[in-house]
């Protein structure tokens, strides 16, 4: 199964992920609403990094209790087993689910065919 | 029409009264100016009387994004910051890079606009359409790393500070305003201004979204954009090397200035070039949306800094006579925090030094020390001793105290690292700018030193050659797309540009918005008094001789400057004194 | 004929798959257009081309080259 694979040494911080996440997902560059979310940014003299992104791990799989995840090739959420409850948001080690209007969002992958991994400039970001 | 890619609302700061409003962007300048710079120029011509003072509170200070920023366009993540300039009296228009840009659009603005005076230092917090008005407390009088730093602690990642140091807090007329530590709108005194009105920071954090025209269409121009024209060896360079890259290249095209513009090579620049610094690379960082990623960021001993860039190195390296990395970088490093621009303090400090060793005037330093210079330029900051005169720029300096013919500045902004006796397009080019020398307007050397064919050393064709440069710029800098997308072209401009505003744009409208933001910039210095006895250059250039390097033996003879000069009205239709006609006024507004 | 060295600066080395040094013999009065020409790196055909160096100073492609010279070879640079 393939999943995302990040390289930290690679990333310029651009934040070019969630954008385009955003614009395939939403309807408008969003940011905020992508389901990848990673920066960098000074502290202290150092370069640090901040990766949100789904490992398909399946947390959130096992963590749900009305069973509303599945994990085949990528992950999907049954809108109407959901209820918005949160657990998988808190449990995902990656903080990249959200809870929204009473549904869980997370990454599927943009099924199979990431649109983060197409975008990132410095191919960071990779689909193996 | 209404077009897409604006949040259209702008943003009001009345720091006098410690309130904000809103209101809509007038859509009639966009379409005319588009964003970032011309729509910031045209703003401040709209708004500020002629005359007013640059430090008083009638002078307005504006961050300017455009339809790009935030919609993923390459290379868009840069922010517009304007005001009347304190150091010169024209307009100045700077350029941000970092995550400012971005962080302003998702909070659902324009642009800021930020008027009056605060009666005590004060803090704005921008969490989208939330704005408080707080203390500086304890921050103000803090160097702008630190208090950057204090306020990230405080308030979180998410916000994005644009901050400024205490030269700014003490209203220096080279005092810049920073982002990400390390980035900067650097000249022109653009600090002073946000100092002057007490502002010390503003924090924004932006959870919006931005509406385009066809957000499928923009996904996948970005996608394709970034990864293959973007990503051309061409551009990046930047990645690579950054604009150290320009050393070699500059001591190669005889134009890399030495000892205050005595000279125009330096034997010693492999000691501090970009395989040197960039040994000590500790990551790369660029602008939101950007793939390019030109920051350096450098870990020497306790020189740590997201540099430097070709100006701070040439300014302190060989234009000081200074060869010791270190000492580059340390003094990049003490400047950033400071809140001073490298170019501007840097070209005092070295006009100090050649007044000391030319006995005019003892400011106590001389080339080489570069212990000194990170000194002065912390009594620079604070207008304290030596550095009261010099913290007043090169222009004041000299009238006090003499050393005018090699003070090298137009309109009192100081003069950037490109020797123009070795690229003679550019002197005309540091006249003709907009905000004073700047090399941003009008990139001569490209043409004519880092270009097979065509002459440096003469007047002939030089006219059109700057104006077709300065053009370019202006249109790139005002849709917001990076310099460093060098291999951009009216036609992706257009094309993107109506996919994110729904409205049709042509190459050809590029060229004719390019036109029209130059000559917004030349109405509102007309209006300030500027015409043809501003665009000048220095003594130095016309009666010295450079010694070494391919332009050995060449100086611009004054006739030949003012053949440049002539060329460059004719192509703009201003008259002979570079003064516009009224109808080509009014067709602006 | 004589003998030169052609160093590659920039973004012109993609033209050598990455090599960014050669040593090589032309006949007397090449200028350096004609040295980098026969190289594969046609300033007319590349658009980004920049300039030519010889010694560490900038001259105009048509130079001619002497013995022992070394010629630089840049792209187009930009910014600040």
């Amino acid at each position: 199964m393939k999943r995302l694979k990040f390289t930290k040494s690679l990333c310029i911080g651009c934040g070019l992920c969630a954008q385009m996440c955003s614009a395939n997902k939403e309807d408008k560059v969003w940011p905020e609403r992508a389901r990848i979310f990673i920066e960098t940014s000074y502290d202290d003299g150092k370069l640090v990094y901040h990766d949100h992104y789904c490992t398909l791990c399946g947390i959130c799989v096992k963590s749900c209790p009305e069973e509303a995840i599945t994990l085949n090739e990528y992950l999907q959420v049954d809108p109407e087993k959901c209820t918005g409850c949160g657990i998988c948001a808190e449990k995902c080690p990656k903080k990249v689910i959200r809870i929204r209007e009473d549904l869980a969002i997370m990454c599927d992958t943009c099924e199979g065919d990431p649109t983060c991994v197409k975008v990132c400039p410095q191919h960071a970001l990779r689909f193996e | 029409m209404t077009m897409l890619g604006y949040q259209n609302k702008v943003l009001r700061l009345h720091m006098t009264e410690g309130t904000s409003s809103t209101e809509p962007l007038r859509m009639d300048f966009a379409e005319k100016f588009i964003g970032q710079k011309g729509l910031a120029i045209r703003y401040l011509y709209e708004e500020l009387p002629p005359g007013i003072d640059a430090l008083g509170p009638d002078n307005k200070l504006l961050f300017t994004t455009g339809p790009f920023t935030g919609t993923g366009v390459p290379c868009s993540g840069k922010l517009s910051v304007a005001a009347k300039s304190p150091a010169t009296g024209t307009i100045n228009d700077c350029s941000i890079g970092g995550h400012s840009a971005n962080a302003i659009k998702y909070a659902g603005y324009d642009m800021i606009i930020v008027e009056g005076q605060a009666e005590k230092p004060a803090i704005v917090i921008i969490e989208d359409d939330k704005v408080t008005f707080e203390d500086a407390g304890e921050l103000w009088g803090m160097g702008a790393h630190e208090a950057e730093k204090r306020l990230q602690d405080r308030f979180g990642r998410e916000y994005i500070f644009l901050v400024i140091g205490p030269a700014g807090e003490n209203m220096v007329p080279m005092s810049c305003i920073n982002s990400d530590y390390y980035r900067q709108a650097g000249r022109g005194g653009i600090g002073a201004v946000m100092g002057s009105k007490k502002v010390k920071a503003i924090g924004i954090k932006g959870t919006g979204g931005l509406a385009v025209a066809d957000i499928k269409a923009l996904k996948d121009k970005v996608i394709k954009y970034q990864q293959e024209d973007v990503h051309q060896d061409d551009n990046n360079f930047v990645f690579d090397a950054g604009t150290t890259a320009f050393l070699e290249a500059c001591q190669d095209g005889g134009i890399l200035p030495k000892r205050n513009f005595s000279d125009a090579t330096d034997e010693k620049w492999t000691d501090y070039n970009g395989d040197v610094l960039l040994s000590k690379l500790a990551g790369k960082r660029g602008c939101g949306s950007c793939g390019l990623g030109c920051g350096n960021f450098i870990q020497w001993e306790d020189a740590i800094v997201e540099g430097p860039e070709y100006e701070s190195i040439a300014v302190a390296g060989p234009n000081a006579d200074v060869s010791n990395p270190y000492d580059i970088l340390k003094f990049n490093q003490v400047a950033d925090d400071m809140g001073l621009d490298t170019i501007s303090a840097g070209d005092v400090l070295i006009w100090a030094m050649e007044m000391t060793e030319k006995g005019i005037h003892d400011f106590g330093i001389r080339f080489g020390e570069a212990d000194k210079m990170r000194e002065y330029l912390k009594l620079m900051a604070h207008k304290e001793g030596v550095g009261a005169d010099l913290a007043m720029g090169v222009r004041a300096a000299s009238d006090k105290y003499g050393g005018q013919e090699f003070a090298m500045h137009v309109k009192g902004l100081e003069y950037p690292q490109y020797e123009p006796r070795g690229s003679w397009g550019m002197a005309m080019a540091y006249a003709t700018s907009d905000r004073g020398a700047c090399h941003m307007r009008a990139y001569a050397p490209n043409e004519e030193v880092f270009a097979a064919s065509i002459p440096p050393y003469t007047a002939e064709g030089k006219g059109q050659m700057v104006y077709n440069l300065a053009e370019f710029n202006a249109v790139k800098f005002s849709v917001c797309i990076c310099d460093f997308w060098a291999t951009v072209t009216y036609e992706i401009m257009a094309d993107l540009l109506t996919i994110v505003t729904g409205k049709e744009w042509s190459p050809e409208d590029m060229g004719e918005v390019g036109r029209r933001v130059i000559n917004i910039a030349r109405a509102f210095n007309q209006r300030e008094g500027f015409d043809r006895k501003d665009d000048t250059v220095p003594p130095r250039i016309v009666k010295e001789a450079l010694a070494t390097g391919p332009a050995a033996g060449q100086m611009i003879p004054q006739e030949a400057f003012d053949d440049m000069l002539n060329q460059y009205y004719d192509v703009m239709g201003w008259d002979e004194n570079g003064r516009m006609p009224d109808e080509l006024i009014q067709s602006l507004l | 004929m004589i003998t030169i060295k052609i160093l590659l600066r920039g973004t012109l080395p993609k033209y050598w798959e990455g090599e960014k040094e050669r040593t090589i013999m032309v006949p007397e009065g090449t200028t350096c257009h004609q040295a980098l020409k026969s190289q594969g790196i046609d300033y007319e055909k590349i658009p980004r081309f920049g300039f030519v160096a010889v010694n560490g100073m900038r001259v105009m492609i048509h130079q001619e080259l002497q013995d022992g010279d070394e010629l630089k070879a840049y792209s187009k640079v930009s910014g600040g």
